[in-house]
Order: structure tokens, then C-alpha cells, then sequence
């Protein structure tokens, strides 16, 4: 009898384990969602910083340190400039403050295209496209900011 | 059952939320028109405390250091340099005039405070009235009769000093040269707006002062900057790997005028008088950011065997640069520099 129910015991193994998944059925739903979570969470967080280190640049026109109106044909406010939206050349005329300035714009690059201050550093910087490298009419107090999330580069001179 | 159930639905909140920042830090722009140029501060931090304090910090130290400007009951150098008498001055421009004597020695003379007269003179001849605002100095119609007008103002400037009275707070200038604080205001304004920001407990923060001196805590995600210098002919020829170090260059290629095939810049060497120089750009990193824009200047002036000189004596990197086509080209280096190159 003993020796029966000794050869019996392996044939009951499969349907032991089967209880065991039914009766656990709910921690491995609860164990599989918290896995599925963590990593949707953290992928996503990746991708965010992933989308932050390549995201388009914005040009802040500044007159004096205040960001000022620059409006298009259509009347309606461009300052700050998403240069990443930008696909055509467009030209914008700016007053300083002794002289008027033409700023150009095109997909992400700004510049100065002509100003009437004697130093023309601000028109020989030419077209900028990189972040923290701003363009400077100390002349005319303006300041164009060119900056994207991603501050950790800047461009000294 | 529904126990398991509340578990299920509140664990992954919980973890997403732990996932992220428990407060979140902004990014805090600040923008001030100063020292010529625009003095420009990042920062991250939970609030934007620190930058009213930044912006008024700045706002006074251009009006203090202007020798161009004279404001309305404000002891600064411009009054200074129109009296002979003791002027009763505020602690910021008292520190930075005794500053600048204590860089003079250092640099053994290669930063003069005392340059004002041939600094104006160079820059209302090659850049025109527009520097002109109220000053009283010599003026030139070129650049034959700015140069006759130098060995006298040289001698001006040798025999002009200041005594300073740090119990009253009183700067008197002896001589008649004039006092322009335009080499060192930069970088003594980042160092000190270092100071404001950790003040605030934030770590995380880029100080830029006008371009050419740079305040770097850590970087928008706790690691280094890079740090791209322009003027170079390739993209990223010279970019270093940079963190929590204040940075400082001087350059030809930024207010400059050819004249007969001959390029003037803004750097005026106070040996000559002359706003000629060998070397086109100067680079340096360390410590102290108000040392290190009187001490770019005067690499510039005085050459690689000096730069490596003083970069020893008074723990500073640098790396120098002659003109090239208008593009700088790599002259000498400290060993430390060349290892954060990228």
C-alpha cells in the first residue's frame, strides 16, 4: 500500500502545480502589472529626456533686457521665435536703440542681418544655431537669447 | 479580493510617482543689460529667490564700475576719476578697486586699472563716438594721432595710483590717469553671483557674463558642461568637458577695426599703450573668476612661457591662441586643460 501511494506521487506533481498557479493566479497578475508599470515609467522617462536633448531651439529677442512685441504680415506676435517650427526664410525689422535692426529666421538659426550700430559684431556673428550663444548689439540693447532644454552646452568667446 | 484589487491599482502609482523628482526643479533665466553687454544667469532651483537678488547684485556693480556715466547721488568711478579728493564709496566698488591694485601686482602690471584714458582714446577712434558718452579724456581723429598721444598718457597712467581707506570707505586717486575696472568687472560679478546662488542652495546653475567669463555649477542633469570655444575653424576643435570651474576668455575677434591691414583690437596692452597683441584668444579655467578675467588679458599679452608661469603660481589652467585666418590655432596649453578637451 505504502509502495502505491509512493508510485502515485509523481503522477499528482502536474495538477499540484496547476492549483498552485490558479491559487497564486492573482500575485502573478499583480507581480506582471507592477514589472509592466515600472518599465513603462522609466521608458518613458528615457524618451522624454531623449526628446529634451533634441528639441528645437527658441530665439527671446530682448530691447534692455525686456522681451519685446515683433509681430509678422499677419500682425501677430513671433518673439520668442520657435526656430523649429520655422521651415521659411522670413525677415523682421526691430528698433533699438539708436538704429533699426533686420533679424532673418529659418529652420532653427537666427541672425542679424543688418543693423545700423558701427561695430557690426551682431551682423558678423552670422546665422546661430546653437543654444547659449546669444547675439549681442551692445549698441542698440539687444539682445537675441537662443536657448533650448538642453543648457548643459554653451559657446564662449 | 478587493484588497488585491486597491494593491494592483495603487503600487504602480506609487512606483511611478517615486520615479519622479518629488519637487520639481525649473530652470530660472535672468537677463541683465551690463558691463556693455548682457549678463545672463541659469539656474535650477524649487523657487526664483536668488535672481531678484542676482539682478539687483549686477544692476549696482555696472552702475558702480561705469566711468562713463555719471548717476544721480551715486559715488561711482566716474566721480573718482573727476575729483582728487576722497570719495566716500559703496563696499562692492571699495572691494573691487582694492581687487584691481592686488591683480595689477599679480599680473605684474599686464591688468592696469589705470587704463582708462588709453582705453577710451583707442576705443572712440577705431569704433567711433558711440563709446564717447561723457568723458573728458583725449580724443583722435586717427590712428596716427591716437598713437603720438600714448607715451604721455603711458607716463599718466605709471604715475597714477589710489589710496583707500577700508575703515571709511574712501577711495582717493592720486595722479591723473583714470580708473576703468572694464577687465575685471565681468568675472569679479560672476564670482560673486556664485556666491548668491549657493547661498540659495543651488548647485545646478550657468553664470554667464557677457560671453567671455563663465560661473559653472554642475550641469542641467548633474554632469559636466561642454563648453565650445568660438572663433575655431572646425566644429567642436576646441570644446572641453567642464563642471563646477569658472572659465574666462579674452579675444581679438570681437570689437576689432583693420585699418591699412592692420587689426586693432578692444585688448590694449598696457606696456605699449597699443590695442595690438600676439596672441588672438586666451582660455583659462579655475577658481576664481575675477582672477581669472584679469589674468586672461594678460596671457594674452605676455605669452605662453608667462601663462604657464602664473597658471602655476596661482592654480589656474589655460590654454592660448595665435590668429590663424581669423580662426585661432593652439599655441600652448596647461596638461590639465588638454584632459577635459572632448
Amino acid at each position: 500500500m505504502e509502495l502505491e501511494e509512493k508510485i502515485e506521487q509523481p503522477s499528482n506533481k502536474p495538477e499540484k502545480k496547476k492549483n498552485f498557479f490558479f491559487k497564486h493566479l492573482w500575485d502573478f497578475v499583480l507581480l506582471g502589472t507592477l514589472l509592466i508599470g515600472t518599465a513603462s515609467v522609466y521608458i518613458g522617462r528615457a524618451i522624454i529626456n531623449k526628446k529634451d536633448i533634441n528639441q528645437d531651439l527658441v530665439a527671446t529677442v530682448l530691447f534692455e533686457g525686456n522681451k519685446i512685441e515683433i509681430t509678422d504680415s499677419l500682425g501677430k506676435n513671433r518673439n520668442p521665435f520657435n526656430l523649429g517650427d520655422v521651415s521659411e526664410y522670413e525677415e523682421f525689422e526691430i528698433t533699438g536703440r539708436h538704429t533699426t535692426l533686420t533679424i532673418a529666421i529659418k529652420h532653427n538659426s537666427i541672425c542679424v542681418k543688418e543693423s545700423g550700430c558701427p561695430g557690426q559684431e551682431c551682423v558678423h556673428e552670422g546665422w546661430v544655431s546653437k543654444a547659449n550663444h546669444p547675439i549681442v548689439c551692445a549698441h542698440n540693447g539687444i539682445y537675441i537669447e537662443i536657448e533650448s532644454s538642453n543648457w548643459g552646452e554653451i559657446t564662449q568667446g | 479580493m478587493k484588497k488585491k484589487l486597491n494593491v494592483l491599482l495603487l503600487t504602480p502609482m506609487l512606483l511611478a510617482s517615486c520615479a519622479l523628482k518629488p519637487i520639481e526643479e525649473t530652470q530660472t533665466p535672468i537677463s541683465v543689460l551690463a558691463f556693455g553687454s548682457f549678463f545672463t544667469c541659469k539656474y535650477m532651483a524649487t523657487s526664483g529667490e536668488a535672481g531678484r537678488e542676482v539682478f539687483d547684485f549686477v544692476t549696482k556693480v555696472d552702475m558702480l564700475a561705469d566711468p562713463y556715466t555719471d548717476y544721480m547721488g551715486v559715488n561711482n568711478l566716474y566721480r573718482i576719476n573727476r575729483t582728487h579728493e576722497a570719495v566716500k564709496v559703496d563696499q562692492v566698488l571699495f572691494e573691487l578697486i582694492k581687487q584691481s591694485i592686488d591683480l595689477k601686482e599679480k599680473t605684474e602690471g599686464n591688468f592696469n586699472p589705470f587704463m582708462g584714458k588709453i582705453t577710451s582714446l583707442w576705443k572712440t577712434t577705431l569704433f567711433g563716438a558711440e563709446y564717447d558718452l561723457d568723458f573728458t579724456g583725449p580724443t583722435a581723429s586717427s590712428i596716427n594721432e591716437a598713437k603720438a598721444l600714448i607715451p604721455a598718457l603711458l607716463e599718466e597712467m605709471n604715475g597714477t595710483n589710489v589710496e583707500l581707506d577700508e575703515a571709511n570707505l574712501t577711495v582717493k586717486r592720486i595722479g591723473d590717469g583714470y580708473i576703468d575696472l572694464g577687465g575685471l568687472t565681468k568675472g569679479y560679478s560672476v564670482e560673486k553671483v556664485e556666491r548668491i546662488l549657493e547661498r540659495y542652495n543651488v548647485s545646478s546653475y550657468l553664470v554667464n557674463g557677457g560671453q567671455s567669463s563663465l560661473g559653472l555649477g554642475k550641469g542641467p542633469n548633474g554632469g559636466p558642461f561642454k563648453v565650445n570655444l568660438m572663433y575655431s575653424k572646425e566644429e567642436n576643435e576646441n570644446s572641453f568637458s567642464l563642471s563646477e570651474i569658472d572659465t574666462s576668455t579674452s579675444a581679438i575677434y570681437e570689437q576689432f577695426a583693420t585699418v591699412d591691414g592692420v587689426t586693432y583690437s578692444h585688448i590694449i596692452n598696457p606696456n605699449t599703450g597699443l590695442p595690438l597683441t600676439d596672441y588672438s584668444m586666451a582660455f583659462l579655467s579655475g577658481e576664481d573668476s575675477a582672477l581669472l578675467d584679469a589674468f586672461s588679458t594678460s596671457c594674452m599679452i605676455a605669452g605662453p612661457e608667462k601663462s604657464e608661469e602664473w597658471a602655476k603660481k596661482y592654480n589656474f589652467t589655460y590654454s592660448l591662441y595665435s590668429d590663424e585666418g581669423g580662426f585661432t590655432k593652439l599655441v600652448a596649453e596647461s596638461d590639465k586643460l588638454t584632459k577635459a578637451r572632448i
